[in-house]
């Protein structure tokens, strides 16, 4: 279910894909991600699988409250869902896309990074100011059943998860 | 003029489908807010169709249609799931549940009146076999895109879809979807017993493919006798099957062509695109009627008017396909133009292409 003025998301935390409807109307998704002085996201509606049965739903509730340490990655159908109000808008310097492959404990993700001027490794996974990253055009397998992947316009990662990234060049 | 129950908890959605249902396609509705509401009247008073959400509190979607399935009264009727949950898992299991289409929120109206009306008729889907070649004698003009993003096209569109890679030289389908495919057809020539089915991979977007041999074969060739068979088993597997075929007019291209109901021949516009087009026209003059001539501009800047080629060629062009500068990166991203979240001038013509192949 959509309700108007708020989107679906599929978050991704601990072997679970939870889909709820944030209302993004008060604050876009992304900067509710990106906030670091606060722990929790609320969604309504929310609708639990595990990520080895993906759409086999076990458990539904009106309320869910999504623990942001803890979240792996939150995946949106539309690119501009998940992006912050500030990445909604170009660069002077334009935004460069970067193909990246990354491992989380339980997925590996493909897509791009959307970074305006060059693109520093140690900035863009540094934790200390922000703990997720903004990935476009994403495809999600799960780690341990590869056949099961998830696609989406954008993933929010969370940093902290990260064990690898790939790049094709520095 | 049908009878259509909408069981959806989402009031707002609720009343934007009866208003497009009632409106512009002149069907009858009945709405419920949840499943168990829903099912109830659905075995009391049995739609001709049902389109059922699948996040509902009491009673999923999923088990909704399972139920219809299971209860005589509604075992026919035409189910479509509609959610926000949009992911080919998602889409796998409301299949498997027994609805006859999933679709995701928001939703196009346009594609839901579509769905609408190809879920009421059945006969309509049906009708939609086929067996479509895409070909060129010239290399390097977009065979392969053309075929996979054709292919894709047409599973989006709820068509029960094959791609078969015929390459002999490791073909690039796999590569295109994305694909680590671990059976292709050069397997045959080991085990000629296997079934072709057997030898499938499914993308995640539903679509199946026939894999080329990762390898090039040196002396192991197809007879027209396994293509035959190969094409009758895939017939089996899917509605419509689409094949990428190498640039050559070899006996077993042309078991294929002999067997196509429609081929899409490929054509660049430059001479020797143009000449190798009227050879491939030439050799299949039996067919000519059979025959779509498509151009794919795989290169920017100015081309020849459509009238010359037309002239030059002597029959008309299907379709002109644009110029599309995101391929090149699509294609390193395994990205099939069709699939991309922003569908570029390619995926706007491959799009056309397969909706006047469906309604021919």
């Amino acid at each position: 279910m959509e309700k108007l003025g708020s989107i679906v998301v599929d978050f991704f935390a601990h072997g679970y894909r939870v889909s709820g409807n944030y209302k993004a109307r008060q604050r876009p998704l992304g900067d509710a991600i990106y906030d670091n002085t606060t722990s929790y996201l609320m969604v309504e509606d929310a609708y639990f699988s595990t990520v080895t049965k993906p759409a086999d739903i076990t458990a539904s509730y009106p309320v869910a409250t999504i623990v942001k340490q803890n979240l792996s990655l939150a995946l949106t159908g539309n690119t501009d869902d998940a992006l912050r109000r500030d990445q909604k808008y170009g660069s002077y310097l334009g935004l460069k896309l970067i193909p990246v492959f990354i491992t989380l404990s339980a997925f590996e993700l493909k897509g791009s990074l959307r970074i305006p001027g060059r693109l520093d490794v140690r900035v863009i996974l540094s934790t200390q100011t922000e703990t997720f990253i903004t990935l476009v055009d994403v495809t999600v397998r799960s780690t341990y059943k590869t056949d099961v992947t998830f696609t989406g316009g954008a993933a929010l990662v969370n940093k902290t998860h990260i064990g690898f990234m790939g790049l094709q060049s520095l | 003029m049908a009878r259509i129950l909408i069981i959806d908890d989402n009031p707002d959605m609720l009343q934007m489908l009866q208003m497009v249902l009632e409106n512009r396609g002149g069907h009858t509705v009945t709405l419920t807010p949840d499943g168990q509401e829903g099912l109830s009247q659905a075995l009391t008073n049995p739609p001709d169709l049902a389109i059922v959400d699948v996040m509902m509190p009491d009673m999923n979607g999923y088990e909704v249609v399972r139920r219809l399935r299971e209860n005589p009264r509604t075992a026919e009727i035409g189910i479509i799931i509609l959610t926000a949950r949009g992911q080919a898992v998602d889409k796998t299991a409301a299949l498997e549940a027994g609805a006859d289409a999933h679709t995701t929120k928001p939703v196009d109206i346009n594609e839901l009146l579509e769905l609408v009306e190809n879920t009421l008729n059945p006969r309509r889907m049906l009708s939609q076999q086929g067996l479509f070649p895409v070909f060129s004698l010239r290399g390097g003009i977009g065979v392969t895109t053309l075929a996979v993003n054709l292919a894709l096209a047409l599973t989006k569109m709820n068509i029960n879809t094959v791609l078969w890679d015929m390459a002999y030289n490791g073909g690039h389908c796999a590569l295109y979807l994305g694909m680590k495919t671990k059976h292709h057809w050069g397997i045959l020539f080991q085990s000629p017993e296997l079934r072709v089915q057997r030898l499938l991979s499914e993308h995640a977007s539903g679509l199946k493919l026939l894999a080329a041999p990762p390898y090039p074969l040196q002396e192991d060739r197809l007879t027209s006798e396994q293509v035959t068979t190969i094409l009758a088993e895939l017939r089996q597997s899917a509605d419509i099957i689409i094949i990428d075929l190498p640039a050559t007019l070899s006996p077993e291209v042309g078991t294929v062509l002999d067997h196509a109901d429609q081929i899409l021949l490929l054509s660049g516009d430059d001479p020797p695109g143009i000449q190798r087009t009227m050879l491939a026209l030439r050799a299949r003059q039996q067919q000519i009627k059979q025959i779509h001539l498509l151009f794919n501009n795989v290169t920017p800047g100015p081309r020849p008017p459509l009238e010359a080629l037309q002239k030059v060629l002597q029959m008309p062009v299907m379709a002109q396909i644009a110029y599309d500068p995101t391929q090149t990166t699509l294609v390193r991203r395994n990205t099939p133009a069709m699939l991309s979240d922003h569908p570029g001038e390619l995926a706007k013509s491959i799009a056309q292409i397969a909706q006047q192949l469906r309604s021919s």
